[in-house]
Protein backbone atom coordinates (compact mmCIF):
# COMPACT_ATOMS: atom_id res chain seq x y z
CA UNK A 1 0.00 0.00 0.00
CA UNK A 2 1.72 3.52 -1.17
CA UNK A 3 1.75 6.07 1.51
CA UNK A 4 -0.41 9.09 1.07
CA UNK A 5 1.45 11.30 2.50
CA UNK A 6 5.16 10.69 4.24
CA UNK A 7 7.54 13.89 6.11
CA UNK A 8 10.82 12.81 6.46
CA UNK A 9 13.00 14.99 9.12
CA UNK A 10 10.80 17.90 8.33
CA UNK A 11 11.75 21.47 9.81
CA UNK A 12 10.09 24.61 9.51
CA UNK A 13 10.19 28.23 10.88
CA UNK A 14 9.38 31.73 10.31
CA UNK A 15 11.54 34.16 10.83
CA UNK A 16 14.50 31.98 11.92
CA UNK A 17 12.52 30.57 14.72
CA UNK A 18 12.87 27.29 14.59
CA UNK A 19 9.23 26.23 15.16
CA UNK A 20 9.45 22.04 14.30
CA UNK A 21 12.13 20.21 13.89
CA UNK A 22 12.95 16.93 12.09
CA UNK A 23 9.18 15.74 12.46
CA UNK A 24 8.54 12.05 10.90
CA UNK A 25 4.80 11.51 10.05
CA UNK A 26 3.73 8.55 7.72
CA UNK A 27 -0.30 8.81 6.72
CA UNK A 28 -2.11 5.56 4.92
CA UNK A 29 -5.21 4.95 2.93
CA UNK A 30 -7.50 5.31 5.43
CA UNK A 31 -5.49 6.12 8.43
CA UNK A 32 -6.97 8.36 11.43
CA UNK A 33 -4.57 10.49 13.22
CA UNK A 34 -4.74 12.36 15.70
CA UNK A 35 -2.55 15.10 16.66
CA UNK A 36 -1.84 16.88 20.27
CA UNK A 37 -0.05 19.11 21.59
CA UNK A 38 0.09 23.04 23.54
CA UNK A 39 -0.84 25.95 21.59
CA UNK A 40 2.35 27.31 20.22
CA UNK A 41 4.08 23.55 19.77
CA UNK A 42 3.81 23.93 16.25
CA UNK A 43 0.45 21.93 14.99
CA UNK A 44 -0.99 25.06 13.09
CA UNK A 45 2.82 25.08 11.42
CA UNK A 46 3.16 21.18 10.37
CA UNK A 47 -0.68 21.33 9.14
CA UNK A 48 0.78 24.63 6.89
CA UNK A 49 4.03 22.40 5.50
CA UNK A 50 1.93 19.90 4.57
CA UNK A 51 -0.37 22.00 2.58
CA UNK A 52 1.88 23.51 0.88
CA UNK A 53 1.20 27.07 2.40
CA UNK A 54 4.95 27.16 4.14
CA UNK A 55 8.29 25.92 2.81
CA UNK A 56 10.07 23.69 5.09
CA UNK A 57 13.87 23.97 5.57
CA UNK A 58 14.81 20.63 6.25
CA UNK A 59 13.45 17.82 5.44
CA UNK A 60 11.63 15.59 2.70
CA UNK A 61 7.74 15.42 1.60
CA UNK A 62 6.63 12.85 -0.30
CA UNK A 63 2.91 13.19 -1.19
CA UNK A 64 1.51 10.21 -3.35
CA UNK A 65 0.47 10.83 -6.78
CA UNK A 66 -3.11 10.44 -5.78
CA UNK A 67 -3.16 13.07 -2.80
CA UNK A 68 -6.14 14.99 -3.09
CA UNK A 69 -6.70 16.63 0.29
CA UNK A 70 -9.74 18.28 1.63
CA UNK A 71 -8.81 21.07 4.77
CA UNK A 72 -11.02 22.17 7.73
CA UNK A 73 -9.48 25.37 8.35
CA UNK A 74 -10.06 26.96 12.10
CA UNK A 75 -13.11 28.44 11.64
CA UNK A 76 -12.24 31.50 13.69
CA UNK A 77 -9.94 32.57 10.44
CA UNK A 78 -12.93 33.21 8.44
CA UNK A 79 -15.06 36.34 8.43
CA UNK A 80 -18.39 35.66 8.72
CA UNK A 81 -20.22 38.81 7.49
CA UNK A 82 -18.48 38.08 3.73
CA UNK A 83 -21.47 38.17 1.66
CA UNK A 84 -21.73 34.37 -0.06
CA UNK A 85 -24.07 31.62 0.32
CA UNK A 86 -23.80 28.50 1.85
CA UNK A 87 -23.47 26.90 -1.97
CA UNK A 88 -20.99 29.24 -3.10
CA UNK A 89 -18.80 28.53 -0.32
CA UNK A 90 -19.07 24.65 -0.98
CA UNK A 91 -18.37 24.97 -4.57
CA UNK A 92 -14.68 27.16 -3.65
CA UNK A 93 -13.50 23.92 -2.39
CA UNK A 94 -13.66 22.03 -5.85
CA UNK A 95 -10.13 20.76 -6.75
CA UNK A 96 -8.81 23.62 -9.34
CA UNK A 97 -5.30 23.31 -9.39
CA UNK A 98 -5.90 22.17 -13.36
CA UNK A 99 -9.05 23.59 -13.65
CA UNK A 100 -9.44 26.48 -11.37
CA UNK A 101 -11.28 29.29 -13.99
CA UNK A 102 -13.75 26.74 -14.74
CA UNK A 103 -17.58 27.46 -13.84
CA UNK A 104 -18.91 24.70 -11.32
CA UNK A 105 -20.90 21.99 -13.58
CA UNK A 106 -24.58 20.34 -13.04
CA UNK A 107 -22.44 17.24 -11.35
CA UNK A 108 -20.74 19.61 -8.75
CA UNK A 109 -23.79 21.32 -7.85
CA UNK A 110 -25.82 17.85 -7.61
CA UNK A 111 -22.65 17.05 -4.92
CA UNK A 112 -23.74 19.93 -2.96
CA UNK A 113 -27.19 19.18 -2.29
CA UNK A 114 -25.76 15.00 -1.36
CA UNK A 115 -23.05 16.80 1.06
CA UNK A 116 -26.02 19.10 2.72
CA UNK A 117 -27.55 16.15 3.21
CA UNK A 118 -24.81 14.03 4.73
CA UNK A 119 -24.84 17.05 7.45
CA UNK A 120 -28.52 17.66 7.18
CA UNK A 121 -28.51 21.20 5.85
CA UNK A 122 -30.13 20.44 2.82
CA UNK A 123 -32.59 23.70 3.70
CA UNK A 124 -29.57 26.01 4.11
CA UNK A 125 -28.15 25.83 0.09
CA UNK A 126 -29.00 29.28 -0.95
CA UNK A 127 -28.60 30.98 2.66
CA UNK A 128 -26.06 33.59 3.46
CA UNK A 129 -23.39 32.57 6.29
CA UNK A 130 -23.80 34.93 8.19
CA UNK A 131 -27.23 33.31 9.32
CA UNK A 132 -25.54 30.21 10.32
CA UNK A 133 -24.87 29.27 14.07
CA UNK A 134 -21.26 28.06 14.24
CA UNK A 135 -22.02 24.42 14.67
CA UNK A 136 -23.97 24.97 11.06
CA UNK A 137 -20.67 26.88 9.83
CA UNK A 138 -18.53 23.98 10.66
CA UNK A 139 -20.84 21.69 8.89
CA UNK A 140 -20.82 24.10 5.91
CA UNK A 141 -16.84 23.59 6.09
CA UNK A 142 -17.02 20.01 6.01
CA UNK A 143 -18.59 20.06 3.33
CA UNK A 144 -16.52 22.41 1.52
CA UNK A 145 -13.24 20.13 2.14
CA UNK A 146 -15.33 17.07 1.08
CA UNK A 147 -16.52 17.91 -2.41
CA UNK A 148 -13.24 17.60 -3.69
CA UNK A 149 -13.67 13.64 -3.36
CA UNK A 150 -10.07 13.85 -0.84
CA UNK A 151 -8.78 10.82 0.14
CA UNK A 152 -6.83 12.59 3.09
CA UNK A 153 -9.24 15.16 5.44
CA UNK A 154 -7.26 17.42 7.84
CA UNK A 155 -9.11 19.17 10.27
CA UNK A 156 -7.36 22.05 12.30
CA UNK A 157 -9.39 21.99 15.55
CA UNK A 158 -12.98 21.04 14.38
CA UNK A 159 -14.01 20.86 17.78
CA UNK A 160 -13.85 25.18 18.68
CA UNK A 161 -16.19 26.96 18.89
CA UNK A 162 -19.07 24.68 17.62
CA UNK A 163 -22.01 23.58 20.31
CA UNK A 164 -21.68 20.12 21.97
CA UNK A 165 -24.78 18.42 19.87
CA UNK A 166 -22.20 19.05 16.87
CA UNK A 167 -19.66 17.84 18.25
CA UNK A 168 -21.20 14.08 18.78
CA UNK A 169 -22.12 14.62 15.55
CA UNK A 170 -19.00 15.66 13.82
CA UNK A 171 -17.04 12.39 15.40
CA UNK A 172 -20.51 10.46 14.00
CA UNK A 173 -19.73 11.92 10.61
CA UNK A 174 -15.41 11.07 10.61
CA UNK A 175 -16.63 7.58 11.38
CA UNK A 176 -18.66 7.64 8.29
CA UNK A 177 -15.56 9.23 6.25
CA UNK A 178 -13.17 7.10 7.54
CA UNK A 179 -14.60 4.08 5.72
CA UNK A 180 -13.30 6.38 2.44
CA UNK A 181 -10.86 8.35 3.11
CA UNK A 182 -7.69 9.22 5.77
CA UNK A 183 -7.87 11.52 8.26
CA UNK A 184 -6.02 13.81 9.95
CA UNK A 185 -6.99 15.91 13.04
CA UNK A 186 -5.39 18.18 15.15
CA UNK A 187 -6.72 19.05 18.68
CA UNK A 188 -5.28 20.97 21.94
CA UNK A 189 -8.04 18.56 23.59
CA UNK A 190 -6.67 15.11 23.90
CA UNK A 191 -10.48 13.74 25.69
CA UNK A 192 -12.35 13.66 22.57
CA UNK A 193 -9.26 13.24 19.98
CA UNK A 194 -8.65 9.98 21.91
CA UNK A 195 -12.38 8.14 21.55
CA UNK A 196 -11.84 8.12 17.47
CA UNK A 197 -8.65 7.77 16.65
CA UNK A 198 -6.42 5.14 15.38
CA UNK A 199 -2.94 6.35 15.85
CA UNK A 200 -1.70 9.44 17.91
CA UNK A 201 0.90 11.80 17.77
CA UNK A 202 1.84 14.99 20.24
CA UNK A 203 3.62 17.99 18.22
CA UNK A 204 5.75 20.45 20.51
CA UNK A 205 8.44 21.43 18.77
CA UNK A 206 9.38 17.72 17.52
CA UNK A 207 6.21 14.98 16.55
CA UNK A 208 6.28 11.98 18.73
CA UNK A 209 4.35 9.06 18.02
CA UNK A 210 2.44 6.98 19.79
CA UNK A 211 1.04 3.50 18.14
CA UNK A 212 -2.43 3.32 19.55
CA UNK A 213 -4.79 5.68 21.02
CA UNK A 214 -4.44 5.30 24.64
CA UNK A 215 -3.09 8.27 26.27
CA UNK A 216 -1.88 8.04 29.59
CA UNK A 217 0.46 9.67 32.04
CA UNK A 218 3.04 8.30 31.10
CA UNK A 219 3.31 8.49 27.27
CA UNK A 220 2.75 12.19 27.93
CA UNK A 221 5.38 12.00 30.10
CA UNK A 222 8.01 10.68 28.01
CA UNK A 223 6.77 12.40 24.81
CA UNK A 224 7.19 15.64 26.94
CA UNK A 225 3.93 16.78 25.97
CA UNK A 226 2.13 19.03 28.38
CA UNK A 227 -1.34 18.65 27.71
CA UNK A 228 -4.35 18.38 30.03
CA UNK A 229 -6.88 15.58 29.62
CA UNK A 230 -10.61 17.09 29.10
CA UNK A 231 -13.30 15.08 29.24
CA UNK A 232 -17.16 15.57 27.82
CA UNK A 233 -20.42 14.71 28.69
CA UNK A 234 -21.66 14.33 25.22
CA UNK A 235 -21.01 10.68 23.17
CA UNK A 236 -19.18 9.25 21.53
CA UNK A 237 -17.82 9.37 25.79
CA UNK A 238 -14.70 8.33 26.89
CA UNK A 239 -12.91 9.52 30.32
CA UNK A 240 -9.23 8.95 30.47
CA UNK A 241 -7.28 8.53 33.16
CA UNK A 242 -6.26 11.70 35.43
CA UNK A 243 -2.85 13.05 35.09
CA UNK A 244 -0.88 15.26 37.61
CA UNK A 245 1.06 17.84 35.98
CA UNK A 246 4.08 18.99 37.83
CA UNK B 1 -40.39 68.71 -18.02
CA UNK B 2 -39.07 70.83 -21.09
CA UNK B 3 -36.40 72.31 -19.04
CA UNK B 4 -35.07 68.63 -18.51
CA UNK B 5 -35.42 67.58 -22.31
CA UNK B 6 -33.78 70.77 -22.78
CA UNK B 7 -30.89 70.12 -20.62
CA UNK B 8 -30.13 66.73 -22.62
CA UNK B 9 -29.85 68.97 -25.87
CA UNK B 10 -26.38 70.20 -24.18
CA UNK B 11 -23.84 67.95 -24.68
CA UNK B 12 -21.66 68.24 -21.90
CA UNK B 13 -24.60 67.10 -19.91
CA UNK B 14 -25.25 64.13 -22.26
CA UNK B 15 -21.06 63.44 -21.37
CA UNK B 16 -21.75 63.80 -17.65
CA UNK B 17 -25.41 61.72 -17.62
CA UNK B 18 -22.81 59.25 -19.66
CA UNK B 19 -20.29 59.57 -16.99
CA UNK B 20 -21.91 58.66 -14.64
CA UNK B 21 -23.74 55.62 -15.54
CA UNK B 22 -20.40 54.13 -16.43
CA UNK B 23 -18.52 54.86 -13.41
CA UNK B 24 -21.89 53.52 -11.24
CA UNK B 25 -21.09 50.71 -13.09
CA UNK B 26 -17.11 50.48 -12.61
CA UNK B 27 -18.02 51.52 -8.62
CA UNK B 28 -20.86 49.48 -8.17
CA UNK B 29 -18.76 46.12 -9.22
CA UNK B 30 -15.46 47.23 -8.05
CA UNK B 31 -16.81 48.60 -4.83
CA UNK B 32 -18.87 45.72 -3.74
CA UNK B 33 -15.63 43.68 -3.81
CA UNK B 34 -13.60 45.93 -1.31
CA UNK B 35 -16.42 46.07 0.73
CA UNK B 36 -16.74 42.56 1.10
CA UNK B 37 -13.00 42.26 1.05
CA UNK B 38 -13.31 44.53 4.06
CA UNK B 39 -9.96 46.77 2.10
CA UNK B 40 -12.21 49.89 1.93
CA UNK B 41 -8.64 51.33 3.64
CA UNK B 42 -6.68 50.27 1.16
CA UNK B 43 -8.98 51.75 -1.48
CA UNK B 44 -8.53 55.34 0.15
CA UNK B 45 -4.41 54.49 0.54
CA UNK B 46 -4.30 53.98 -3.56
CA UNK B 47 -6.47 56.94 -4.02
CA UNK B 48 -4.33 59.65 -2.31
CA UNK B 49 -1.24 57.84 -3.09
CA UNK B 50 -2.36 58.82 -6.96
CA UNK B 51 -2.20 62.32 -6.10
CA UNK B 52 1.17 62.04 -6.06
CA UNK B 53 1.55 60.99 -9.53
CA UNK B 54 -0.50 63.59 -10.42
CA UNK B 55 1.47 66.77 -9.02
CA UNK B 56 4.65 65.10 -10.79
CA UNK B 57 2.36 64.68 -14.03
CA UNK B 58 1.35 68.71 -13.84
CA UNK B 59 5.30 69.33 -12.97
CA UNK B 60 6.24 67.45 -16.13
CA UNK B 61 3.68 68.79 -18.35
CA UNK B 62 1.96 65.06 -18.60
CA UNK B 63 -1.55 64.19 -18.95
CA UNK B 64 -2.37 64.23 -14.98
CA UNK B 65 -4.24 60.70 -15.40
CA UNK B 66 -1.35 59.03 -16.52
CA UNK B 67 0.71 60.01 -13.73
CA UNK B 68 -2.34 58.95 -11.66
CA UNK B 69 -3.12 55.76 -12.97
CA UNK B 70 1.08 54.80 -12.85
CA UNK B 71 1.02 56.01 -8.95
CA UNK B 72 -2.65 54.59 -8.41
CA UNK B 73 -1.14 51.10 -9.85
CA UNK B 74 2.26 51.01 -8.07
CA UNK B 75 1.02 51.62 -4.65
CA UNK B 76 -1.71 48.91 -4.86
CA UNK B 77 1.30 46.55 -6.22
CA UNK B 78 3.39 48.14 -2.92
CA UNK B 79 0.71 47.40 -0.53
CA UNK B 80 -0.05 43.79 -1.97
CA UNK B 81 3.48 43.04 -1.74
CA UNK B 82 4.87 45.16 1.54
CA UNK B 83 1.82 42.90 3.60
CA UNK B 84 2.98 39.95 1.93
CA UNK B 85 6.75 39.54 2.00
CA UNK B 86 7.78 42.47 4.02
CA UNK B 87 5.96 42.01 7.09
CA UNK B 88 5.21 45.31 7.57
CA UNK B 89 1.79 45.95 9.05
CA UNK B 90 -0.83 46.33 6.68
CA UNK B 91 -2.39 49.42 8.25
CA UNK B 92 0.81 51.66 8.55
CA UNK B 93 2.07 50.23 5.39
CA UNK B 94 -1.04 52.14 3.86
CA UNK B 95 -1.35 55.26 5.85
CA UNK B 96 2.37 55.54 4.86
CA UNK B 97 1.78 55.87 1.53
CA UNK B 98 -1.77 57.68 1.72
CA UNK B 99 0.85 60.60 3.38
CA UNK B 100 3.33 60.26 1.21
CA UNK B 101 1.27 60.26 -1.83
CA UNK B 102 -0.61 63.11 -1.17
CA UNK B 103 2.91 65.36 0.11
CA UNK B 104 4.78 64.37 -3.42
CA UNK B 105 1.49 65.93 -4.62
CA UNK B 106 1.54 68.92 -2.73
CA UNK B 107 5.13 69.57 -3.77
CA UNK B 108 4.88 69.44 -7.26
CA UNK B 109 1.86 70.95 -7.27
CA UNK B 110 3.44 74.14 -5.68
CA UNK B 111 7.06 73.78 -7.68
CA UNK B 112 4.73 73.86 -11.04
CA UNK B 113 4.81 77.71 -12.01
CA UNK B 114 1.79 79.41 -12.89
CA UNK B 115 -1.62 78.80 -12.02
CA UNK B 116 -2.96 74.91 -11.82
CA UNK B 117 -5.97 74.60 -13.27
CA UNK B 118 -8.42 72.19 -12.29
CA UNK B 119 -6.79 71.09 -9.44
CA UNK B 120 -10.04 71.52 -7.78
CA UNK B 121 -11.53 69.48 -10.49
CA UNK B 122 -8.95 66.40 -9.19
CA UNK B 123 -9.65 67.07 -5.62
CA UNK B 124 -13.44 67.30 -5.56
CA UNK B 125 -14.74 66.11 -9.19
CA UNK B 126 -15.56 67.77 -12.22
CA UNK B 127 -18.49 65.65 -14.04
CA UNK B 128 -19.54 68.75 -16.43
CA UNK B 129 -16.36 68.51 -18.00
CA UNK B 130 -15.74 64.88 -19.17
CA UNK B 131 -14.82 64.74 -22.53
CA UNK B 132 -15.11 61.55 -25.22
CA UNK B 133 -11.74 60.37 -24.77
CA UNK B 134 -12.64 60.21 -20.94
CA UNK B 135 -15.98 58.15 -21.77
CA UNK B 136 -13.94 55.90 -24.13
CA UNK B 137 -11.71 55.38 -21.32
CA UNK B 138 -14.65 54.39 -18.75
CA UNK B 139 -16.31 52.44 -20.91
CA UNK B 140 -13.63 50.31 -21.82
CA UNK B 141 -12.40 49.31 -18.38
CA UNK B 142 -16.20 48.72 -17.59
CA UNK B 143 -16.71 46.63 -20.27
CA UNK B 144 -13.52 44.56 -18.95
CA UNK B 145 -14.80 44.78 -15.66
CA UNK B 146 -17.94 42.98 -16.41
CA UNK B 147 -16.03 40.26 -19.00
CA UNK B 148 -13.69 39.43 -16.23
CA UNK B 149 -16.73 39.10 -12.85
CA UNK B 150 -18.68 37.23 -15.57
CA UNK B 151 -15.82 34.41 -16.44
CA UNK B 152 -13.92 34.48 -13.05
CA UNK B 153 -16.41 34.69 -10.62
CA UNK B 154 -15.46 31.88 -8.59
CA UNK B 155 -11.99 32.06 -8.51
CA UNK B 156 -11.92 35.54 -7.68
CA UNK B 157 -15.02 35.02 -4.48
CA UNK B 158 -12.80 32.00 -3.75
CA UNK B 159 -9.84 34.29 -2.80
CA UNK B 160 -11.73 37.44 -1.60
CA UNK B 161 -13.67 34.90 0.56
CA UNK B 162 -11.00 32.59 1.95
CA UNK B 163 -7.52 33.21 0.75
CA UNK B 164 -5.10 30.32 2.16
CA UNK B 165 -8.00 27.79 1.55
CA UNK B 166 -8.23 29.01 -1.92
CA UNK B 167 -4.28 28.60 -2.47
CA UNK B 168 -4.84 24.95 -0.93
CA UNK B 169 -7.63 24.40 -3.47
CA UNK B 170 -4.98 25.61 -6.02
CA UNK B 171 -5.99 28.42 -7.15
CA UNK B 172 -3.11 31.21 -8.44
CA UNK B 173 -3.72 33.33 -5.69
CA UNK B 174 -1.06 35.86 -5.94
CA UNK B 175 -2.12 36.02 -10.17
CA UNK B 176 -5.55 37.03 -8.72
CA UNK B 177 -4.61 39.19 -6.37
CA UNK B 178 -2.32 40.96 -7.66
CA UNK B 179 -4.46 41.76 -10.87
CA UNK B 180 -7.87 42.10 -8.94
CA UNK B 181 -5.34 45.20 -6.82
CA UNK B 182 -4.30 46.87 -10.24
CA UNK B 183 -7.94 46.69 -11.25
CA UNK B 184 -9.36 48.37 -8.10
CA UNK B 185 -6.49 51.03 -8.99
CA UNK B 186 -7.40 51.63 -12.82
CA UNK B 187 -10.62 51.41 -11.08
CA UNK B 188 -10.30 54.10 -9.00
CA UNK B 189 -8.36 56.50 -10.84
CA UNK B 190 -11.03 57.02 -13.63
CA UNK B 191 -13.40 57.36 -11.00
CA UNK B 192 -11.34 60.50 -9.90
CA UNK B 193 -12.24 62.26 -12.87
CA UNK B 194 -16.08 62.25 -11.95
CA UNK B 195 -15.77 62.18 -8.25
CA UNK B 196 -12.97 63.55 -7.34
CA UNK B 197 -9.94 62.42 -4.82
CA UNK B 198 -11.72 63.40 -1.55
CA UNK B 199 -15.32 62.10 -2.31
CA UNK B 200 -14.71 58.89 -5.03
CA UNK B 201 -14.10 56.60 -1.77
CA UNK B 202 -17.60 57.36 -1.17
CA UNK B 203 -18.56 56.16 -4.34
CA UNK B 204 -17.30 52.78 -3.61
CA UNK B 205 -18.80 51.95 -0.55
CA UNK B 206 -22.27 53.32 0.26
CA UNK B 207 -24.10 51.86 -2.55
CA UNK B 208 -22.16 48.51 -2.16
CA UNK B 209 -22.66 48.67 2.04
CA UNK B 210 -26.19 49.77 1.36
CA UNK B 211 -26.79 46.62 -1.27
CA UNK B 212 -25.31 44.58 1.40
CA UNK B 213 -28.29 44.85 3.61
CA UNK B 214 -30.52 42.73 1.40
CA UNK B 215 -28.59 40.95 -1.16
CA UNK B 216 -27.20 37.72 0.23
CA UNK B 217 -24.18 36.97 -2.27
CA UNK B 218 -21.13 38.66 -3.71
CA UNK B 219 -23.01 38.70 -7.30
CA UNK B 220 -26.27 40.29 -5.74
CA UNK B 221 -24.78 42.96 -4.02
CA UNK B 222 -22.77 43.48 -7.20
CA UNK B 223 -26.47 43.76 -9.05
CA UNK B 224 -27.73 45.98 -6.18
CA UNK B 225 -24.64 48.38 -5.99
CA UNK B 226 -24.78 49.47 -9.47
CA UNK B 227 -28.11 49.96 -9.68
CA UNK B 228 -28.49 52.17 -6.52
CA UNK B 229 -25.17 53.71 -7.30
CA UNK B 230 -26.82 54.65 -10.61
CA UNK B 231 -29.56 55.97 -9.54
CA UNK B 232 -27.94 57.82 -6.58
CA UNK B 233 -25.36 59.68 -9.46
CA UNK B 234 -28.46 60.27 -11.66
CA UNK B 235 -30.65 62.03 -9.40
CA UNK B 236 -27.81 63.81 -7.28
CA UNK B 237 -26.48 65.46 -10.74
CA UNK B 238 -29.99 66.06 -11.42
CA UNK B 239 -30.40 68.13 -7.75
CA UNK B 240 -26.78 70.05 -8.25
CA UNK B 241 -27.70 71.41 -11.71
CA UNK B 242 -31.50 72.66 -10.81
CA UNK B 243 -29.91 73.60 -6.87
CA UNK B 244 -26.33 75.17 -8.58
CA UNK B 245 -24.32 72.75 -6.11
CA UNK B 246 -20.98 71.39 -6.16
CA UNK B 247 -21.97 67.75 -8.59
CA UNK B 248 -19.63 65.34 -6.51
CA UNK B 249 -20.76 66.34 -2.76
CA UNK B 250 -24.33 65.91 -4.02
CA UNK B 251 -23.88 62.50 -5.09
CA UNK B 252 -22.73 61.32 -1.85
CA UNK B 253 -25.50 62.99 -0.23
CA UNK B 254 -28.05 61.93 -2.26
CA UNK B 255 -26.44 57.91 -1.98
CA UNK B 256 -26.10 58.49 1.98
CA UNK B 257 -30.27 59.85 1.88
CA UNK B 258 -30.71 56.22 -0.25
CA UNK B 259 -28.28 54.15 2.28
CA UNK B 260 -30.20 55.61 5.44
CA UNK B 261 -33.76 54.50 3.81
CA UNK B 262 -32.82 51.43 3.15
CA UNK B 263 -31.25 50.92 6.76
CA UNK B 264 -34.16 51.96 8.18
CA UNK B 265 -36.42 50.35 6.11
CA UNK B 266 -34.52 46.83 7.34
CA UNK B 267 -34.64 48.12 10.80
CA UNK B 268 -38.19 48.11 10.58
CA UNK B 269 -38.93 44.98 8.98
Amino acid sequence: MEPLLELKDVSAAYDKNIVLSDVNLLINPNDFVGIIGPNGGGKTTLLKVILNLLSPIGGDITKSESLKIGYLPQVNTIDKHFPITVEEVILSGRYQRKSWWKKPNDEQKIKVKELLNFVNLEDERNVPIGELSGGQMQRVFLCRALIGDPNLLILDEPNTYVDKTFEANLYHYLGELNKKMAILLVSHDVGTISSMVKTIACVNGGLHYHASNKITNEVLKSYNCPIELISHGQIPHRVLKHHNHE
Amino acid sequence: MNELIELFTFSFFRNAIAAALLTSVIAGIVGSYIVAKRSVFISGGITHASFGGMGIAYYMGWPPFIGAGVFAILSAIGIEWSTNKAGLREDSSIAILWSLGMAIGILFVFLTPGYTPNLMGFLFGDILTVKLIDLIGLLAIAILIIVLIYFYYQPILAVAFDTEFAEVAGIPVNLIKYLSAIFVAIAIVLSIKVMGIILVLSLFTIPASAANLYAKSLKNVMIGSVVLSILGSILGLMLAYYLDLPSGATIIFTLTVIYVCLRVTKYFK
